[in-house]
């Protein structure tokens, strides 16, 4: 046969085939080295640094002077009232509001219960009152 | 409403935006499509050292990946990917006493015949393509075998275009050239 260009890139490409082929690809996961996942490094690195922190926040407060010095109290200075008792003094009768009836409230009626006093036995008369 | 698309279903440049991004699951899937191909272009390359081409295609994928932040909307994956396994094979073979890697211009403009039984061809192709010349071996794989554009593979080894294409046709006229001592043996 006559060999033409297009002959000869169509084996190649079948030889490429073939060599693709028998290639032996490991998986991608096997080249990279092993990696944490993100959060398992945020999270502890988080919880250490908020120790720290935490460690260092409570020196400074220590250092301070105690929290009821640190409220803020205004303390002002008022003049002392002069007062005199006057023991002259008339009492004048205030007028006192004169009270107006309520509408009387119905109080309901509680039915009696138990034995009556007759029955006690005990001499009310003779108790001493003191 | 907007449907997540599986990532078997994208494009190269969208996955490699989305490992660009931090997605791993996008830069396995890319790995998966290409791994193969381009470990059986470094075996070719490297005179079917199996290991070494492996070594390679996982030092390609390496670079790769740590470059995936570099990588901006536009840039074809495969120009890219190529680039960087170009650049290894480049080192390589200027760091072993293999072969150069300059080649010298010449004036191969001759029309060749080849007449060969095509039970015999396959082979004696395979045999004519192992013994090119790195340089021109590399432009042949290069746009015949990974089918990579003129564009793309001037921009892979930074040669203007026009030169790319005198160099592929040498590289046609010289396979030619070789495979007529075939046809003799018939």
């Amino acid at each position: 046969m006559r060999v033409t260009d297009k002959d000869i890139i169509r084996i190649a490409q079948q030889l490429r085939d073939e060599d693709n082929q028998q290639q032996h690809v490991i998986p991608w996961q096997h080249h990279r080295h092993f990696q944490l996942p993100a959060w398992l490094v945020a999270v502890p690195a988080a919880a250490i640094i908020g120790f720290f922190f935490g460690l260092w926040a409570n020196g400074n407060i220590d250092k301070k002077e105690p929290l009821a010095a640190m409220t803020d109290t205004v303390y002002i200075k008022i003049k002392e009232p002069d007062v005199t008792i006057d023991t002259t003094t008339r009492l004048v009768p205030q007028q006192v509001p004169v009270a107006t009836k309520s509408p009387k409230v119905v109080r309901s009626r509680r039915t009696r219960s138990g034995r009556p006093l007759s029955e006690d036995k005990i001499r009310y008369d003779l108790l001493v009152k003191n | 409403m907007l449907i997540p698309m599986k990532l078997s279903a994208q494009s190269d440049e969208q996955l490699m935006q989305r490992a660009s991004r931090g997605n791993e699951r996008a830069f396995e899937e890319l790995y998966n499509r290409h791994a193969r191909r381009l470990q059986g272009f470094f075996a070719r390359r490297l005179g079917d050292d199996a290991d070494l081409a492996a070594d390679f295609m996982h030092d390609a994928f390496l670079r790769l990946y740590a470059a995936r932040e570099k990588y901006h909307d536009g840039k074809n994956f495969r120009a890219w990917l190529y680039t960087i396994a170009y650049n290894l094979l480049k080192n390589h073979f200027r760091r072993s006493a293999f072969g150069s890697f300059t080649t010298e211009e010449s004036t191969y403009e001759a029309a060749i015949e080849v007449k060969i039984d095509e039970s015999i061809l396959h082979d004696a192709l395979r045999q004519v393509l192992r013994n090119l010349p790195e340089p021109l071996a590399m432009l042949f794989s290069l746009h015949y075998e990974e089918e990579l554009t003129i564009p793309q593979i001037a921009q892979i080894i930074q040669l203007p275009e026009g030169t790319v294409k005198s160099r592929l046709h040498k590289t046609m006229t010289i396979i030619k050239e070789k495979l007529q001592q075939y046809e003799s043996h018939r």
